[in-house]
């Protein structure tokens, strides 16, 4: 085997994508969901300061 | 061949392909989650509330005469594991010193430390030695034994970070693509055990065993989740989960939490999905000039760090983002508060990854190594003739009883960290934002230890 060893999982990939999609969306929720509100504590500060 | 590292067994006629599980299991976290933050709006795990159990069954378990008799079965149990290391059978399979070490200490105490509290303390042999030599010197020279060194506060549960890559170490990686022989383990018992006296020699018995001592640390961090545990030599029960909150308040807790974690990931993946990667390091050694027994060593040394390192990234980029929320503590705090969280993950995976090789091995150790120790032909209590019985649970079972322990294990690690949230945050909205990003690392793990057992199994 001369490939790189982690590029060699890409061939299989099939493997282990289910395993990594719920992570990926979870993830990407969160992310999503943090930044509303982060958004929204911005609104307020304004609101606040005005 | 590594004989004894898994005993895991192919899965037959799921009903659904194996990685939907992950899908289900990711479901429930986030479902839990949902009901944590708009159920669960005070802190309720902080406080131990321990209350002490009637004084005669404190009396009957905690005396001078149960506490010398658990440490002589502590210290007769290191002998034998010695004595049959160095004098035994050099087939792993038929002696008592691998099959106790890897699994009747190694993982039962871990079960009975859950159950029952911290019970190694009371069978540790290198504490009952340590306090029989303690003892004896205030016996002749009418006054304690000096303690030459105070433990520096800094080096917490280091040592035993450090004790425990090493063990799994001796494990998975010492026989150099072999198992480790009797010999080998009977010569890290007797390395391990003289570098226990020397820490109790520099810093006093009870202090090195309560701080630096490996397997004191390791059992005494799952016995966080029992209810019961004694304080001096009265027994108590607390509330169910109040323990571990306790436990994280000393450097180097995060890194044991995270290294227990690793070891079991990287046994997990050692022939399933890091399989090609080490093979590939493995390679690579050998082109260097390493003998093969050596490539394997340092193939595997590395990925069992990248391993530890790759999962304390997961941890530190949980806390990260937690940091990110309004009135987060530092990093570093942070780190350190909710380093408890993992223990029932580290359960969880231990259980995932090792319930069939326990059930398996412990039949062995219970009958055919229990009457012939040393594999010598004897038959002390009648019991050499029997055997593994592989049929005791079908192999669909055990892929459901790793699933449970994984989904159970991380539904408890996110409870434990929205009540430390809670605790943290100054209001209930802050506490559930700092824990999407907890959410996100629980169902990383759930999914990743899910992926090392359908890869291991299949």
């Amino acid at each position: 085997m001369s490939a790189l060893p982690l590029l060699a999982h890409v061939g299989h990939w099939y493997l282990w994508v289910p395993y990594l999609v719920p992570v990926v969306i979870v993830l990407g929720a969160s992310l999503r969901a943090f930044r509303q509100q982060r958004h929204e504590d911005r609104a307020d500060d304004q609101a606040g300061r005005g | 061949m590594i004989l004894l590292a898994h005993a895991l067994v192919g899965r037959k006629d799921l009903p659904v392909p194996a990685w939907l599980f992950a899908w289900g299991a990711s479901l429930v976290l986030v479902i839990s989650f949902a009901l944590l933050s708009v159920a669960w709006t005070q802190a309720r795990l902080q406080r131990e509330e321990w209350r002490p159990l009637p004084r005669w069954i404190s009396r009957a378990l905690l005396n001078p005469a149960v506490e010398a008799l658990c440490g002589l079965i502590g210290v007769g149990l290191l002998f034998v594991v010695l004595y049959a290391g160095f004098r035994g059978i050099s087939d792993p399979t038929q002696n008592f010193s691998i099959v106790f070490v890897f699994y009747t200490f190694w993982l039962g105490l871990v079960l009975l430390s859950v159950l029952f509290g911290d019970i190694f303390r009371a069978f540790n042999p290198w504490r009952a030695l340590g306090r029989v030599a303690s003892g004896g010197f205030r016996l002749v020279a009418a006054q304690p034994a000096p303690v030459p060194l105070r433990y520096p506060d800094w080096l917490g549960r280091w040592p035993a970070v450090l004790g425990v890559l090493l063990f799994v170490w001796l494990e998975l990686i010492a026989g150099g693509g072999a198992s480790p022989s009797p010999h080998d383990v009977a010569v890290g018992t007797a390395i391990y055990s003289a570098i226990t006296f020397l820490g109790m020699a520099l810093f006093g018995v009870e202090e090195w065993i309560g701080r630096g001592e490996t397997f004191n640390a390791y059992f005494g961090m799952f016995a966080r989740l029992s209810v019961f545990e004694a304080r001096g030599r009265e027994l108590g029960t607390r509330k169910f989960l109040t323990g571990a909150p306790q436990w994280a308040s000393v450097p180097g807790a995060a890194a044991l939490v995270l290294a227990s974690i690793a070891v079991t990931s990287f046994d997990g993946a050692q022939e399933g999905a890091l399989s090609g990667a080490i093979r590939w390091t493995f390679e690579r050694c050998s082109d260097l000039g390493f003998s093969l027994p050596n490539s394997f060593r340092v193939a595997n040394t590395i990925w069992l760090l990248i391993v530890f390192a790759g999962v304390s990234l997961l941890y530190w980029l949980g806390i990260k983002g937690m940091h990110t929320v309004r009135g987060s503590p530092r990093s570093k705090e942070l780190s350190r508060s909710f380093a408890h969280t993992l223990i029932p993950i580290a359960l969880a995976y231990l259980v995932a990854h090792y319930f069939s090789a326990f059930l398996y091995q412990e039949q062995a150790q219970f009958t055919y190594i229990l009457s012939d120790p040393l594999g010598h032909g004897s038959d002390l209590f009648g019991t050499a003739g029997g055997g593994i019985n592989y049929g005791i649970v079908g192999s669909n079972t055990v892929w459901y009883v790793q699933v449970a322990a994984l989904v159970i294990g991380h539904v408890v690690a996110l409870t434990l960290a929205h009540d430390r949230a809670l605790a943290v945050y100054d209001n209930v909205r802050n506490a559930s934002r700092s824990q999407y990003f907890m959410l996100a690392v629980m169902v990383g793990f759930t999914c990743f230890g899910l992926f090392l057992l359908s890869q291991a199994n299949a």
